[in-house]
């Protein structure tokens, strides 16, 4: 049974349709990226599964409890980390990670090795007594993973939580993220910083407009055979870098005319030709360039980043 | 990086309150943590903020400054006569003025802040998907206001034991009129609470804050004036049974209406697939209860039928205000409610009134007015036979026009709401607002046909739409002038009426067939096993099945 399950999910604000027939499941233990510009939906769905909204059709579950009709039970085995800190005056972090504690129901000896815990894991334990309102963005972020971790839940839904660290935040924060996920955590995040969740998710799904436009592993999103419903592969696989000695535009036209599907781009001596091909094609293409005549310096093929896959899915339209 | 991996060794159990220094807590210690196992974590939480806050602070600092500036300005003043002459009323007096100011306008409004300004932090949604129930949630932000009080309270508390010393005032007096700012501050507190749930940022909000500003200030220098008048000229009967009835009359109302708004404002703040509906009608009619009940014990007490009249006026301001909320309700029943739906027949004719719905709703508000209707004549006819007094046939008559007017009007916004429901979404805010423009409108229309058209400044028959006028021709028993030729004795308006509420009732129970045809859905296998996970049925020891294996366990 997948941890989280969203089925057909609509979410209509008036003629805002942000979220739109979405579906998609993550397994027990896996890290699912969401992917989208602003105002995607991705807020939106993940507010649904943190019960903090209601869908407009569709339903989504929780261990196969649905957050429609069973939110009490959904939110015991859930912890939710908006896009926003949700801290209080006159606290400080111990307190605060206690009374969260106390309201997920946690009691005496549990309790407190609940706060020991997650303090520790965050690495607040030595800023357990500072005031919430004295620390640093990258540690109330700590704090926020820690009071969404405080019951301990197997669901973990962390919207935005990279946004604003510095590197070397944003790094820890990706370890724990993966040893979460290693401890059997089903972990749904999203996130603008593409190169990390590529690097952290085992799922991806990108969304614009309210639409789901892959979902599938890392690799299948590269290799472009994710599409929802289709089967045939809908992107091209892989970027062929060529740099040549002279005659780049000659080596571009020539590109274009062996291949209409291929897109060549030139830069200086370097052409980029992104392309459906596995590495026997690109040695044939090697050949074929060289008896041509063109004087090759540097011939290398690689997987279209995350990044490259986003732009060519999404049309960066806003709703 | 992180110290630790997830999940952490076993970490000790101690609490990570207590720092390496301090590793042998107190015996005080140990028992106030273990006390606060039991509590409520958010009047855990809101405790340990409000006396870090600079409100509670200043509040506090002032409240003694200012407590002691009166003692001294007052014996000062009183003096030499203070030592022959009773000051305690007077010192009293103002003492309860300084106490009244943080207790019934600064808390309460203290508590409209802190729980608006939660939903508009975000906070609120934090806490929301804990585990804490909607009520929980409310009772413990009017659990730390009681902390509050109860920390002002001593605080003054000195000064009220110096008032006793004074003389010229009985303890009792002293300690009814710390009760009363108490309650009234408790009371004061929830109804900001009720507030800050009604909507989240905005001009309403600001437009709430303002009126709760008013509205405490009002309550403060009212509250103020009573208590002044009650310490100096000690006014509390306190040697008749009388009073303490009274007392005590009020006390059960006070608990019933408060826990009525508690509920209402949990109500506002569930997860909308929660049945918010059943409780609140429930508590409804413990009300309406308590209204029989006490009025009941009054007539026959005294017998003087006149109460009924209060009874009837009550009941029906009760049930209109009530069904205004309740016809104002969203129609979608949902699966989860559907859950707990009466599975037997006589559970169905008996408990789908205590349904979400406007329709269930609507049909709730009229089940208890056409039962006071009927009650209404019974008592009077006992409460005859008992003291001797005649039948008063205005008191009738009254009760069944109250109980056509209620009718009317909620059944006729039912409608208009089902209706704008297919064009907009309508809710607690705008329900109540069509209400209440329905009601205006009744009222205005009446005053103008008859005003503006017949230039008739009497009461008449046309003012049937204007409930308020009717209902006060009815209850001095001048509306019988006004009858048919075909009904003669019968005031025209009844009729009209009656023949209206019966068009209205069956409308309205037309429409809410569908709502009657919900039926129970059975709970499905993921939640009853996450049930059994939540709390597993001991294992029970297999009982003997005859006296011969007695001793095998």
């Amino acid at each position: 049974m997948s941890m989280i399950a969203l089925h057909r999910l609509h979410r209509f604000f008036g003629a805002t349709r942000a979220v739109d027939d979405v579906s998609f499941e993550v397994d027990r233990g896996h890290v699912f990226g969401y992917i989208g510009p602003n105002g995607a939906g991705k807020t939106t769905s993940m507010r649904i599964l943190a019960t903090l909204d209601l869908p407009t059709a569709g339903d989504a579950l929780i261990d196969g409890l649905s957050v429609v009709n069973d939110p009490d039970r959904v939110r015991r085995r859930l912890g939710f980390m908006p896009d926003y800190f949700g801290t209080y005056n006159n606290v400080d972090c111990r307190e605060y990670l206690d009374f969260f504690a106390r309201a997920y129901g946690l009691m005496g000896a549990d309790r407190n090795r609940a706060v020991r815990r997650v303090m520790s894991f965050t690495g607040l334990d030595v800023l357990a007594t500072k005031p919430i309102n004295g620390l640093s963005k990258g540690m109330k972020q700590r704090l926020c993973l820690g009071r969404a971790l405080v019951h301990d839940p197997s669901v973990l839904v962390l919207d935005e939580p990279a946004a604003g660290l510095d590197p070397r935040a944003r790094i820890e924060l990706r370890q724990m993220i993966r040893q979460l996920a290693a401890d059997g955590k089903t972990v749904l995040v999203s996130s603008h910083i593409l190169t990390e969740l590529a690097e952290m998710c085992d799922t991806v799904g990108i969304i614009e407009r309210g639409q789901l436009l892959a979902v599938g592993t890392v690799e299948e999103i590269q290799q472009g055979s994710s599409a929802p419903g289709k089967d045939e592969p809908a992107l091209p696989a892989s970027i062929v870098v060529i740099r040549v000695l002279s005659n780049t535009e000659g080596l571009a036209d020539w590109l274009a005319k062996r291949d209409s599907q291929n897109q060549v781009q030139t830069d200086g001596n370097v052409v980029n030709l992104v392309r459906v091909g596995d590495a026997e094609a690109d040695a044939d293409l090697l050949r074929d360039v060289i008896q041509a005549g063109f004087r090759v310096v540097q011939f290398g093929s690689r997987q279209k980043s995350l990044e490259h896959v986003f732009l060519q899915v999404t049309k960066g339209q806003i709703q | 990086m992180t110290s630790a991996n997830w999940p952490a060794d076993a970490s000790p159990d101690q609490s990570p309150f207590r720092g390496e220094a301090a590793k042998q807590p107190s015996a005080i210690d140990r028992t106030l943590e273990s006390i606060s196992e039991y509590l409520n974590p958010i009047l855990v939480k809101e405790g340990r903020q409000a006396f870090k806050s600079f409100q509670f602070f200043y509040t506090f600092l002032l409240l003694l400054l200012v407590g002691w500036a009166w003692s001294m300005l007052g014996v000062t003043h009183r003096l030499p006569g203070i030592y022959y002459v009773p000051a305690g009323p007077m010192m009293l007096v103002g003492y309860f003025w300084i106490l009244a100011f943080p207790l019934l306008v600064v808390i309460p409004f203290a508590s409209f802040l802190s729980f608006a300004n939660e939903r508009n932090d975000g906070t609120y949604e934090l806490v929301s998907i804990t585990t804490l129930s909607s009520l929980q949630i409310i009772l413990g932000k009017l659990g730390s206001s009681m902390v509050q009080m109860l920390i002002y309270l001593s605080a003054l508390s000195p000064c009220l034991a110096f008032t006793y010393m004074l003389r010229g005032i009985d303890i009792l007096t002293i300690f009814l009129l710390i009760l009363y700012s108490f309650l009234a501050s408790v009371a004061l507190s929830a109804i900001a609470l009720l507030l800050a749930t009604i909507t989240r940022g905005g001009a309403i909000q600001g437009f709430l804050m303002v009126a709760l500003g008013g509205e405490l200030l009002f309550s403060f220098f009212t509250f103020c004036a009573f208590g002044t008048q009650m310490a100096l000229t000690g006014m509390f009967p306190l040697d008749q049974s009388v009073f303490w009835v009274f007392q005590l009359c009020s006390l059960s109302f006070f608990v019933a209406l408060l826990s009525l708004i508690c509920l209402a404002a949990a109500a506002r703040i569930a997860p909308a697939s929660d049945n918010q509906s059943t409780r609140l009608r429930t508590c409804m009619l413990v009300v309406q209860l308590l209204l029989t009940g006490w009025f009941t014990y009054a007539v026959f007490a005294t017998g003087d039928e006149e109460w009924l009249f209060g009874l009837i006026l009550l009941t029906t301001i009760f049930w209109y205000v009530m069904g205004v909320f309740m016809t104002s309700e969203s129609p979608i029943m949902s699966e989860r409610v559907k859950r707990g739906l009466p599975t037997s027949f006589l559970g169905r004719v008996l408990l789908t009134w205590f349904n979400p719905g406007p329709g269930n709703g609507y049909m709730f508000a009229a089940g208890n007015m056409m039962a006071m209707a009927i009650m209404t004549p019974g008592l009077m006819l006992a409460a005859a036979g008992r003291t001797g007094t005649a039948y008063d046939g205005d008191i009738e008559m009254l009760a069944m026009l109250s109980c056509c007017y209620v009718i009317v009007y909620l059944g006729a916004v039912r409608l208009i709401i089902s209706v704008v429901r297919r064009l907009t979404h309508c809710g607690m805010l705008l329900g109540p607002l069509i209400h209440l423009v329905w009601l205006v409108v009744g009222i205005v229309a009446a005053l103008i046909i008859q005003w503006g058209f017949f230039h008739e400044f009497n009461y008449s028959p046309l003012q049937i739409l204007n409930p308020f006028w009717t209902l006060a021709k009815a209850a001095e028993g001048n509306i019988d002038v006004y009858t048919t030729p075909w009904l003669p004795g019968v005031p025209i308006v009844l009729p009209v009426l009656a023949v209206g509420a019966v068009a209205l009732l069956f409308a309205n129970l037309f429409a809410v067939a569908g709502a009657l045809q919900h039926v129970h859905k059975p709970v499905p296998q993921r939640v009853i096993a996450d049930e059994l996970e939540l709390h597993p049925i001991a294992e029970l020891p297999p009982t003997p099945t005859n006296p011969w294996n007695q001793d095998v366990h």
